[in-house]
C-alpha cells in the first residue's frame, strides 16, 4: 500500500484533491456528476435494424468497440449488438424511454444510471499513468479518439473510451470505484494528480 | 499470452476464462442412450497434441464465448471466432 | 588504492562515500559497488556457499556468481545483491554474506577441511540416517554453514507497480548489435523499445577501444543514443532487465527505477514490472566470458579477463596493483591490451595457443606486455591472489600478480531463447552453444548468435533490426550499417587445465554452488553422467546465477571424462527469470489492503456510522454484526439481532446478491432449461425460488427470479456465484441455444437491495411506499410490486423470506440505497427496528433450514439438499440426465437434515462427521457431516444442518457428531432442518 492512501479507507472513494509533487498536474481525473446510463442490447437478429433506427433518430451507432455521439447521447460499443449509452441532464427513466422510442421492439434497454462511476481522465501524462493498469495498447495509432474498450484495470472491470485527443472516459462499477481510484491515485501521483468530483472524504 | 477477440481485438489471456474442448455438443436429452451420451459429453475428452478448437469466454471484455484454435504444444493461436453459430452479431 | 590515474566513465569530479562491512570508502558516480571496491583495493568480498572459501568479484555484470552482498539496512535490506550491478550512490551500505564471525576470519572455512564429506551428492549420502538427526543436528548446522544472505525482517517500505508497453520491435541489449538493430528499426518508423539491464547504454562498447564510423566506440554510442532519444517512436529503457519471454510475444521486464538511490524519491516506485507486448524482438544479449577450470581458480583476484578489462577501461579501476591474463582467444587479449592502455599494469598475457595474430603481438610488445604462448595457469596462491604458476612446454615459472583475468572464450547469452522450450545447438566452429529454436518473432543478433567480429555484429544488428521492422509493416529504406574494422576472433577451444591432480588446490566449475571438477568426476564415476543428472547430483548451475558462466565448464569436464564430446552431453535449458526478480515487484500495487478490491455496499458508510464490524465475503465488505456498548462479545450482538428480527423487525443490506436482467420473448424457455423447476408458467408480478444445476447434475446455484413483465424477468444469484451464473447463461445463449431471443444485463451494481424481516416489517414498509398496496392481499407471499418509495424513488418490492418471517426485499437505484436504509430505520423506530449483519442472517437461515454456501459445495445434488421434489418432470433442463445417475439417486447418499445436541448445552461445530452411536471412528463408518451450525437464540441451544446417510428417514435417531480436530465428540438428535415454523406460516401472514 502506498503512504498516499494510508489514511483513506479502502471502501471509500479517494477524496478530491491534489496528489503527488506540488505544481501542475500531469494527470487530472474528474468524476462526472451522475449522467444517466443504460445498456442497449439488440434483440436476436435485430442489430442492423437497430443501427438504422438509431441513426434515423440522430444517434449513429457502430457495431464495434467505438464510441459515437448524437441526439445528446453518447454510445460506446461493449459487445456485438451492445452499447453503453450515456446522457447528461436527464433521468435514467427518461433515457430508457427515449431509447425505447428510438428503436421500438428492437432492443432490450436497461437502466444503469446508478451502476457506474463515470470518470474523465486527461492530462499530458494520462497515457503513462493508465499504462500502469490498462493492458490495451493506448498509442494513438492503436487507440484513437472514438475507440472504446471493455477490459480490466488492476482487477477491476471497466469500459472506457477516448472521447477526444485529450480525454479518456471510464465507466467503473460502483462498488469497484474505490479500488479503481486507489490504483489511479498511486499510479498518477508521480506526475502530479488532480482529482475532483469525488467529495471531500 | 494474447488472444485476439473478434470484437475487442488483441487482449491479454488474463481477460478470458477457459472451458475446454469445443467439439462436444450437448446430446439429445430424449434419446434412448441419453445417459451414456451425457456421460461422454460431460467427462470424456481427447487430449490432442496439436491444434485444438477450444471454448474461451471473454469474461473481462465483451462476454462472448469464443472458439479459439490453439496448438496445445506451442500455444500458438491460429484462429478465433465467435462460438455457437459462429455469427458475430445478435 | 588501485584507482587508475585517469580515464573511465566515472565522474571523478564528484566523490561518493559508501560503507562495506562497516568500513568507509570513496567512489565516484558511474561506479558500481564492485568497481568501487576494486578501486579501493578490496578484493575479498564474500565467503562461498558451502566451503566458506574467500571469494572476490569475478565478472562485471549480472552473471556474477560470487560478489553477492546484503545491500542497505533495516527494512530495505536486500540479500544476494550482485555488487557488479549495484550503482554506487552516496551513503550506500553493504555487507558481505555467509561469513561468521567476520569476512577476514571465517570459523566455518574449516568446512574446507572436511570437504571430502561435502562433495557431490553429500545431501543424499550423509543425511540418510538416523532420521531424527535431520531436524536436531544436520539442518541447524547446514542452516548456519550454508545459505546466502538475510532478508529484511520488517515490511518493505517501498512501492512497486506494474505497467504494460507495446511495440513493434523490442531490442534487448544495447551493445553494438542492439544499437544497430534499434537504429535500423527506429529509422523505419516502427515503435521500438530498447531495453538494457545496465544503467548506461552501450554494452561492451563502453569497455573497448574500437573504431566505428571513423570515431571512437563511445562516440558511436553517444550519437546512437542521441538519435534514438530524439525519435518519438522509441522508448529507451536502461536499468531494465528483460527476464522472461512468454507466449504470444510477451516479455517480462523489471525496471529498477530507484535502486540507484538511497531511497525512492517521493511518489516514485522502487521497481516497475513491465509486460512488454512486442510484435518482433531482436535479442542482442551478447556473450559471457567463459571461465577456465584450473587449480585455485576461485581465489579473490582471479576474474574474467573481459571483466578485468572493463574495470580498467570503463571504471578506471585496477583489479590489482598488477595483473596477468590467461586466455584462449583474440578478443580477451585485445581487451587486456585495452586495459593496459587505460593504465592497468599488465605484466603478462598467457595464452594457450602457440602464437597470436601479428597485430596483437605487436600491440603487446609496444605496451611492454610479455606474451607467454602455449601457457597454462596451473596454480595460484595467497588468500587474495599474490602469485600464479604458469606451465609451458618450456618449463614452469611463478609470476607475482594481484589480479588474473581469465578467458576461455565466449558463451552466448542465450537464456531468453530457451524460455519457450528452445534448445541450444552446438557449433563446433566456435566451440559454443548458440540459440536453436527461438521464440516466435525473435531474432538473435551479435555475440548471442555466435557472431563475434565487430563489423559483422553491426551488420547483423542492422539487418535484423530492419527485417523486424519490415515484418511489422515498416519497410525501411536500406540504411548502411555502422562501419567498423573487423576485430580479430581467433581462438582455441580450451576449457580445463589437466594433469595437476589435486596439486594447486581445488579447481572450481561452479563458484556460486561450490562445485569442483572433482565433484563432476565423482558424478561421472557414480553414473550421473547425463546433463540433467549431473546438474541435480552436483547442484552445478542450480544457484541464483543459473550457471550462466559455469554450465559450459561443467559440460566440458564431463565431456572429457566420457570422451564423447560436449554435444553428446547436451545442455540444460534456461527458464525465467533471467536474473532473480523480487517478489514485491511481482505483487505491484496489490499488497496489504490493496491485495484485492474491497467492494462496499451502498449502505457501507451508514453501517460504519452504526459501528458495524465488517467481514470480507468474496470481494465485498459486509456488516457482520452491529455491536452495542453493553455487549460482551459478538454472540451477544448476534443473538440480539436475531431476536429482534423474530420478535419485531430487522433490516439488512442484501445488495451483494447477483442480479441479472433478462428480456426477450424466450426468457421463460431459457429459465425452464437452466432451473430444475418451471419459470415459464410464473405469473407476471410473482417471484419463485429456483435451483440450477451444472450439466453433471450437481447444484450450481440457487436464488429467486421474478417476472416483471411478460418478456422481462430479473434473477438473483448468490453473492459468490454472480459472475459464474452470468457466464453460464451466456454459454446457454451463445453456445447451446443461440436461437433463443434473450438479452442479458447485469444489474448487480445498479440496484441497492435491502431486506426487511419480521412480524412488523409490513408496518415499516407501509410507511415508506408511495401508495403501493402492501397488504397480504395486495402483495402476497412471493409477490412483486413495482412503484416508488420515499416520495418518488423508483422501487421494486419483492415479498420474500430468507429468515422464515414475514419479509420484503426493497430494491432502489443504488444512489438511494443509504437513504432507503435511513428511511426504513426511521419508519421502524417505533418497533425497535434492528439492523443485522451476515452473522445473524446465517443464524436466521439455519433456524429456517435454508441451504446456503456451506451446502452448495459443488458436491451436492438437489436430492441431497431435500430439493429433489422441486424438479419438474415435464421438461428437460441442464443437469437433469446426469442427476439421474444411480450414484445420485442412491438412498444411502447423505441427505439434508437438522441436528440438535442431546445435551442441549453442548456446542455443535460444522465439519463434524456423523457416526452411528457406538460405531468406531473409521472412514468406513462415516455417515456424512455437519455443514452449518449456529447458536439459536430462538431455541436457546445450538442447532445444526448437515448431510446424513438416509437422513430424512432417521428423524429422532441419535447419532454421534465426531470432530477429532477440535476434540468434539457428542451425541446429536436428527430432526427436520426447519427448526422454526416448519409449515411456513409466518412468512405468509
Ligand atoms: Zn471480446
Amino acid at each position: 500500500m502506498s503512504d498516499l492512501l494510508e489514511h483513506i479507507a479502502p471502501t471509500h472513494l479517494v477524496p478530491e484533491g491534489h496528489y503527488g509533487p506540488q505544481g501542475s498536474a500531469g494527470v487530472t481525473a474528474h468524476a462526472v456528476e451522475t449522467p444517466a446510463a443504460a445498456t442497449l442490447v439488440a434483440r436476436k437478429g435485430a442489430t442492423a435494424r437497430l443501427i438504422v433506427a438509431c441513426a434515423a433518430a440522430g444517434l449513429p451507432l457502430a457495431d464495434g468497440p467505438r464510441v459515437s455521439a448524437g441526439a445528446g447521447l453518447e454510445a460506446a460499443g461493449t459487445a456485438p449488438g451492445r452499447w453503453l449509452v450515456l446522457a447528461e441532464g436527464v433521468s435514467g427513466a427518461d433515457l430508457v424511454a427515449r431509447l425505447a422510442a428510438m428503436a421500438p421492439g428492437l432492443a432490450a434497454i436497461t437502466d444503469q444510471s446508478d451502476a457506474n462511476l463515470i470518470l474523465d481522465i486527461s492530462g499530458e501524462k494520462a497515457r503513462a499513468a493508465l499504462a500502469k493498469g490498462v493492458t490495451v495498447d493506448l498509442d494513438p495509432t492503436a487507440f484513437a479518439a472514438g475507440d472504446a474498450a471493455t477490459t480490466t484495470v488492476s482487477h477491476v472491470g471497466v469500459t472506457f473510451w477516448r472521447r477526444d485527443a485529450d480525454t479518456y472516459r471510464f465507466a467503473v462499477g460502483r462498488s469497484f470505484a474505490p479500488a479503481f481510484l486507489r490504483w489511479l491515485t498511486v499510479s498518477a501521483a508521480e506526475y502530479g494528480f488532480a482529482l475532483s468530483g469525488t467529495g471531500r472524504g | 499470452m494474447r488472444i485476439t477477440c473478434p470484437y475487442c481485438g488483441a487482449r491479454s489471456s488474463h481477460e478470458f476464462a477457459y472451458l475446454g474442448d469445443a467439439a462436444p455438443t450437448r446430446p439429445d436429452p430424449s434419446a434412448p442412450d441419453a445417459a451414456e451420451a451425457f456421460h461422454a459429453y460431460v467427462y470424456e475428452r481427447d487430449n490432442p497434441a496439436g491444434p485444438m478448437d477450444e471454448l474461451w469466454y471473454h469474461s473481462a471484455g465483451c462476454r462472448r464465448w469464443l472458439k479459439v484454435t490453439r496448438d496445445t504444444r506451442t500455444h500458438a493461436i491460429t484462429a478465433v471466432a465467435f462460438a455457437g453459430t459462429g455469427e458475430a452479431a445478435r | 588504492m588501485t584507482r587508475l590515474a585517469h580515464g573511465g566513465l566515472i565522474d571523478r569530479g564528484r566523490t561518493l562515500s559508501f560503507a562495506f562491512d562497516g568500513k568507509t570508502f570513496k567512489g565516484h558516480p558511474g561506479d558500481t559497488l564492485a568497481s568501487a571496491l576494486l578501486a579501493n583495493g578490496v578484493r575479498l568480498v564474500g565467503r562461498s556457499f558451502k566451503y566458506h572459501r574467500p571469494r572476490g568479484v569475478v565478472t562485471a555484470g549480472s552473471e556474477e556468481p560470487n560478489a553477492l552482498v546484503e545491500l542497505r539496512t533495516g527494512a530495505r535490506r536486500e540479500p544476494n545483491t550482485r555488487a557488479t550491478t549495484v550503482e554506487l550512490y552516496d551513503g550506500l551500505e553493504a555487507a558481505s554474506q555467509n561469513r561468521w564471525p567476520s569476512l577476514e576470519f571465517d570459523a566455518l572455512s574449516v568446512n574446507r577441511l572436511v570437504s571430502p564429506f561435502l562433495g557431490a551428492g553429500f545431501y543424499y549420502k550423509t543425511f540418510m540416517w538416523p532420521a531424527a538427526f535431520w531436524e536436531k543436528v544436520y539442518e541447524p548446522v547446514i542452516r548456519r554453514a550454508a545459505g546466502l544472505g538475510r532478508a529484511a525482517d520488517t515490511p518493505d517500505p517501498d512501492h512497486y507497480e506494474k505497467a504494460t508497453a507495446f511495440c513493434d520491435v523490442l531490442v534487448i541489449g544495447s551493445g553494438a548489435a542492439g544499437l544497430a538493430a534499434a537504429l535500423a528499426a527506429a529509422r523505419s518508423g516502427a515503435r521500438v523499445i530498447l531495453a538494457d539491464e545496465d544503467f548506461r547504454l552501450g554494452g561492451r562498447l563502453l569497455s573497448e577501444r574500437t573504431v566505428i564510423n571513423g570515431g571512437s566506440a563511445l562516440d558511436f554510442v553517444a550519437s546512437a543514443q542521441a538519435e534514438l532519444s530524439s525519435l518519438p517512436n522509441v522508448r529507451l529503457m536502461p536499468r531494465t532487465t528483460v527476464f522472461g519471454a512468454y507466449d504470444g510475444s510477451e516479455y517480462g521486464a523489471v525496471e529498477r527505477v530507484s535502486d540507484h538511490l538511497p531511497a525512492p524519491l517521493p511518489f516514485q516506485v522502487r521497481q516497475r514490472l513491465w509486460r512488454i507486448v512486442a510484435k518482433r524482438c531482436v535479442l542482442a544479449a551478447g556473450a559471457f566470458d567463459r571461465p577456465i577450470v584450473f587449480p585455485g581458480n576461485d581465489r579473490p583476484g582471479v576474474m574474467s579477463a573481459l571483466a578485468l578489462a572493463t574495470y580498467a577501461t570503463r571504471y578506471g579501476a585496477g583489479a590489482g596493483a598488477n595483473a596477468a591474463v590467461f586466455s584462449t582467444n583474440d578478443h580477451a587479449v585485445a581487451a587486456a591490451l585495452d586495459a593496459a592502455e587505460a593504465g592497468l599494469k599488465l605484466d603478462a598475457v598467457i595464452d594457450v595457443r602457440p602464437a597470436l595474430p601479428d597485430a596483437l603481438a605487436a600491440r603487446a610488445k609496444a605496451l611492454g606486455v610479455r606474451l607467454i604462448t602455449e601457457g597454462e595457469v596451473v596454480a595460484t596462491s595467497g588468500k587474495c591472489l599474490t602469485s600464479i604458476t604458469v606451465r609451458t612446454p618450456r618449463g614452469s615459472e611463478t609470476l607475482a600478480v594481484e589480479a588474473l583475468g581469465v578467458s576461455g572464450g565466449a558463451t552466448p547469452n542465450l537464456n531468453l531463447t530457451c524460455h519457450l522450450g528452445g534448445k541450444p545447438v552446438w557449433r563446433e566452429d566456435i566451440a559454443a552453444f548458440v540459440p536453436g529454436a527461438v521464440p516466435p518473432g525473435m531474432a538473435v543478433a551479435g555475440a548471442v548468435a555466435g557472431t563475434f567480429g565487430l563489423a559483422d555484429i553491426l551488420a547483423e544488428g542492422t539487418r535484423l533490426g530492419a527485417a523486424a521492422a519490415s515484418d511489422t509493416g515498416f519497410a525501411a529504406a536500406p540504411a548502411p550499417a555502422p562501419q567498423a574494422e573487423s576485430t580479430p576472433t581467433g581462438f582455441k577451444a580450451f576449457f580445463h587445465v589437466k594433469g595437476q591432480g589435486t596439486k594447486g588446490g581445488p579447481a572450481f566449475v561452479d563458484q556460486q554452488n561450490d562445485v569442483t571438477a572433482k565433484d563432476v568426476a565423482l558424478a561421472h564415476r557414480e553414473g550421473f553422467r547425463a546433463v540433467e543428472l549431473l546438474k541435480r547430483y552436483t547442484t552445478l548451475g542450480m544457484a541464483t546465477d543459473q550457471g550462466k558462466t559455469s554450465n559450459m565448464a561443467g559440460l566440458a569436464v564431463m565431456a572429457e571424462l566420457t570422451g564423447k564430446g560436449i554435444p553428446a552431453i547436451g545442455t540444460t535449458v534456461f527458464r525465467p527469470p533471467y536474473t532473480p526478480v523480487a517478489l514485491g515487484v511481482l505483487a505491484g500495487h496489490h499488497r496489504g489492503v490493496d491485495f484485492k478490491p474491497a467492494r462496499p455496499t451502498p449502505t457501507h458508510a451508514w453501517a460504519q456510522a452504526q459501528g458495524a464490524v465488517f467481514v470480507e465475503t468474496g470481494l465485498w465488505m459486509r456488516a457482520a454484526y452491529f455491536p452495542k456498548a453493553d455487549e460482551k462479545d459478538w454472540l451477544d450482538s448476534v443473538n440480539r439481532e436475531v431476536k429482534a428480527t423474530r420478535e419485531s423487525v430487522g433490516v439488512i443490506d442484501v445488495s451483494t446478491f447477483g442480479k441479472i436482467d433478462l428480456q426477450g420473448p424466450d426468457v421463460g424457455v431459457l429459465l425452464d432449461r437452466v432451473y430444475i423447476n418451471m419459470f415459464s408458467t410464473l405469473a407476471v408480478g410473482k417471484a419463485r425460488y429456483g435451483v440450477m444445476l451444472r450439466e453433471d447434475g450437481l447444484v450450481m446455484d440457487d436464488g429467486t427470479t421474478a417476472r416483471l413483465a411478460d418478456d422481462h424477468y430479473v434473477m438473483t444469484t448468490t453473492t459468490a456465484n454472480a459472475a459464474k451464473v452470468y457466464q453460464h447463461l451466456e454459454f446457454c445463449l451463445q453456445v447451446l441455444w443461440p436461437e433463443l431471443d434473450v438479452c442479458l444485463a447485469s444489474v448487480s451494481e445498479q440496484w441497492a437491495q435491502i431486506a426487511v424481516s419480521g412480524p412488523r416489517s409490513r408496518e415499516v414498509l407501509a410507511k415508506i411506499v408511495d401508495g403501493i398496496d402492501v397488504s397480504n392481499a395486495g402483495l402476497p407471499f412471493m409477490g412483486v410490486a413495482q412503484g416508488s418509495v420515499m416520495g418518488g424513488v423508483q422501487a421494486r418490492i419483492f415479498r420474500l423470506s430468507f429468515s422464515g418471517e414475514l419479509g420484503y426485499e426493497i430494491a432502489v437505484p443504488a444512489r438511494h440505497g443509504a437513504a432507503l436504509m435511513q428511511a426504513l430505520m426511521a419508519a421502524g423506530a417505533p418497533f425497535g427496528i434492528t439492523p443485522y449483519g451476515v452473522e445473524a442472517l446465517g443464524v436466521l437461515r439455519i433456524e429456517k433450514g435454508h441451504v446456503s454456501g456451506n451446502e452448495l459445495t459443488g458436491q451436492t445434488c438437489a436430492r441431497d439438499l431435500g430439493l429433489g421434489k422441486m424438479a419438474s418432470t415435464k421438461k428437460d433442463y441442464i443437469g437433469r440426465v446426469m442427476a439421474g445417475r444411480p450414484a445420485f439417486t442412491d438412498p444411502d447418499r447423505p441427505s439434508f437434515v437438522g441436528f440438535k445436541p442431546v445435551d442441549r448445552s453442548a456446542r455443535l461445530r460444522a465439519g463434524a462427521h456423523f457416526l452411528k452411536v457406538g460405531a468406531a471412528a473409521t472412514t468406513q463408518n462415516d455417515e456424512g457431516y455437519m455443514t452449518s451450525t449456529a447458536f439459536s437464540p430462538t431455541l436457546g441451544h445450538y442447532i445444526g444442518l448437515g448431510l446424513l446417510k438416509r437422513g430424512p428417514e432417521r428423524m429422532g435417531e441419535k447419532v454421534r457428531a465426531y470432530d477429532p480436530v477440535r476434540g468434539g465428540d457428542i451425541e446429536v438428535e436428527v430432526c427436520s432442518p426447519a427448526f422454526i415454523d416448519p409449515q411456513g406460516e409466518k412468512q405468509r401472514v
